[in-house]
């Protein structure tokens, strides 16, 4: 297994294994009711004539068999539409640049929008480590440089 | 009375089908780009491309209390196997010892920088000063206790490189914490859902959100669109949108593994996709005005499948009100509900699960090996799913539509079971 995956139940409290099994319960009950229909089929074969009636006679069974055909075509219409749509995009733009060049953004750029002085930045660009203050707006306030000692990594200002 | 009635049939209807379609609109997509992009012999994760140009990249970690996972984070990101890259790890006023750690790592690589935020200002904050300082105009974001993958950078740039209408690319998260149910379960949402959604969005042509957690940008187009908003609860959903918006392309490249970690509460699992949903509810109410812009309409579909999610997701919460009033009260015909037993189309949802969950799977072993076992798990999914996507929607509306609007600040995510 990849060692980054952690796979361990072990982790949780006694409690928790005993919540995730019960909430896990309900989850198969949850489902088993959706396939309620099909149960009661096979009950009907084992013998069961009065689910027959419930399920197929009053559940709509011939009802259900005629719409399969309406949700099919409809999955193959939606379908047919997105490929064809992902068809046309990969004609129109594989290979085709129809944006100009772009142009890397520029410091002056960045400056001018973040309310900083450009000289500063490309100092701060150039910082080992730096300390930001900012004010409730969102605005540089105050930023200083610090330089750390090697060996303990520990800062100084 | 009698148009009550057929409205109510109409929405019981609806409820029906739009999961049934969309799940094999999804499939559809997602095996489309599967045989499109990914099947054949070089594209395999450790086939690395070989690029015209490797321009710089900066690989920016905004991270907040991260003492116990940011030291794994950084590990890896010195490991990237691409010529020329800088790490700025952005604390972002942490009261733990990520600080002293991340001093301490930067005096060890050459290549890393660290930038203290004095008090905490919140993800998106983080990414603007780190952006600001970056040096190189291709960015990787990456959150404090993630791991990427030593090839990502190397994919996501494949991307950017003789693409210049390509504003940000989104890699591919896989979950690490998968000790519990919640993580289990969660494991088969990020490749069934999530990473079947991205395949089929990036063949639509349009994306509903990149990953918060793994992301690289072109830094002219988050210049052109003022960069991360401060005021949205989620800040991946309002960057994708106004990228996408200004006609910039996201890519999704599934080879740029990102393991994460992720919740394994259920306290923790709410509170994440609230935020979710509170942050997508955000973004549809700020950029809405666009959607009425011809020149915008590849955004459209990306608009329209949201609103319709919301409003499935508001009509599944009134009709469940409405069955559950009528055990105790006796309400008129037409909003009577006897029983929410599906019935046969019930069958034909729960079929329709189990073969997303079979194509999701089919399309993702790809990544992993041993993954199939992770299908005994994933189904659960669809209730978890539906049960959390309703009352989260329905609790995030409001929040999103009357709450204040105030600075997203950072609180600590539960991040699943990990050993001591």
């Amino acid at each position: 297994m990849n060692s980054l995956i952690i796979d361990m139940p072990d982790l949780q409290t006694i409690r928790q294994r005993y919540a995730s099994s019960f909430i896990t319960l309900l989850f198969w009950i949850f489902w088993f009711y959706l396939w309620l229909p099909l149960i009661s089929l096979i009950a009907w074969v084992l013998g069961v004539d009065l689910l027959y009636d419930r399920m197929v006679v009053e559940g709509g069974y011939d009802a259900f068999i005629a719409t399969l055909p309406t949700y099919a075509l409809v999955v193959v219409l939606m379908g047919a539409i997105f490929v064809i749509w992902g068809v046309y995009n990969l004609q129109r733009f594989r290979g085709k640049e129809r944006r100009s060049h772009v142009h890397p953004v520029d410091n002056a750029t960045i400056a001018n929008y973040f309310i900083v002085d450009p000289v500063q930045l490309g100092e701060w660009q150039q910082a080992k480590n730096l300390v930001i203050h900012l004010d409730e707006l969102g605005m540089i306030q105050s930023v200083e440089k610090r330089t750390l000692t090697q060996e303990s990594g520990d800062a100084t200002p | 009375m009698e148009l009550l009635s057929t409205i109510i049939s109409g929405l019981w209807q609806f409820e029906f089908y739009y999961p049934l379609f969309m799940a094999y609109l999804w499939m559809i997509g997602g095996l489309y780009y599967y045989y499109h992009r990914e099947v054949g012999g070089s594209h395999h994760v450790e086939d690395i491309p070989v690029l015209s140009e490797y321009p710089p990249v900066s690989i920016i970690v905004p991270c907040h209390n991260e003492g116990k996972n940011i030291e794994e984070t950084i590990q890896y990101l010195v490991r990237q196997q691409y010529p020329n890259f800088d790490i700025i790890a952005v604390n972002d006023g942490s009261s733990d010892d990520t600080g002293s750690i991340l001093d301490n790592l930067s005096s060890h690589f050459p290549n890393m920088r660290v930038v203290h935020l004095a008090k905490n200002q919140g993800k998106a904050m983080a990414l603007r000063m780190g952006a600001m300082l970056s040096r190189h105009e291709f960015l990787i974001c990456i959150d404090g206790d993630a791991v990427l993958d030593p090839r990502a950078t190397t994919w996501m740039m494949s991307n950017f490189v003789g693409a210049s209408r390509v504003g940000a690319v989104t890699g591919n998260p896989r979950v690490r914490t998968r000790s519990t149910l919640l993580g289990k379960i969660q494991v088969g949402e990020f490749s069934s859902i999530i990473g079947l959604i991205k395949r089929a969005q990036r063949i639509y042509g349009r994306m509903f959100t990149v990953s918060g957690v793994v992301a690289a940008f072109r830094k002219s187009a988050l210049q052109e669109v003022g960069y991360w908003r401060l005021d949205m609860v989620t800040e991946d959903i309002d960057i994708s949108w106004k990228l996408q918006l200004n006609h910039w392309d996201i890519r999704f490249e599934p080879n740029a593994l990102c393991w994460i970690k992720m919740p394994e509460t259920y306290k923790g699992l709410w509170r994440q996709r609230l935020r979710w949903s509170q942050g997508g509810m955000e973004a549809l109410i700020a950029y809405l005005p666009n959607f009425w812009s011809w020149r915008k309409r590849r955004m459209w579909g990306i608009f329209l499948e949201y609103i319709t999610s919301v409003f499935w997701a508001y009509m599944m919460a009134v009709i469940m009100l409405l069955w559950l009033v009528g055990l105790v009260i006796n309400l008129p015909h037409a909003l009577q509900f006897p029983t929410i037993v599906p019935n046969w189309n019930g069958i034909l949802l729960g079929v329709t699960c189990l073969i997303q969950f079979l194509v999701s799977m089919l399309i993702d072993s790809r990544y992993e090996k041993d993954f199939g076992k992770y299908y005994y798990w994933i189904i659960w999914y669809p209730v978890v799913y539906w049960i959390l996507n309703v009352i989260t929607t329905v609790v995030a509306v409001p929040r999103a539509l009357f709450g204040r609007k105030k600075r997203a600040r950072w609180i600590s995510p539960d991040r699943g079971l990990q050993p001591s």
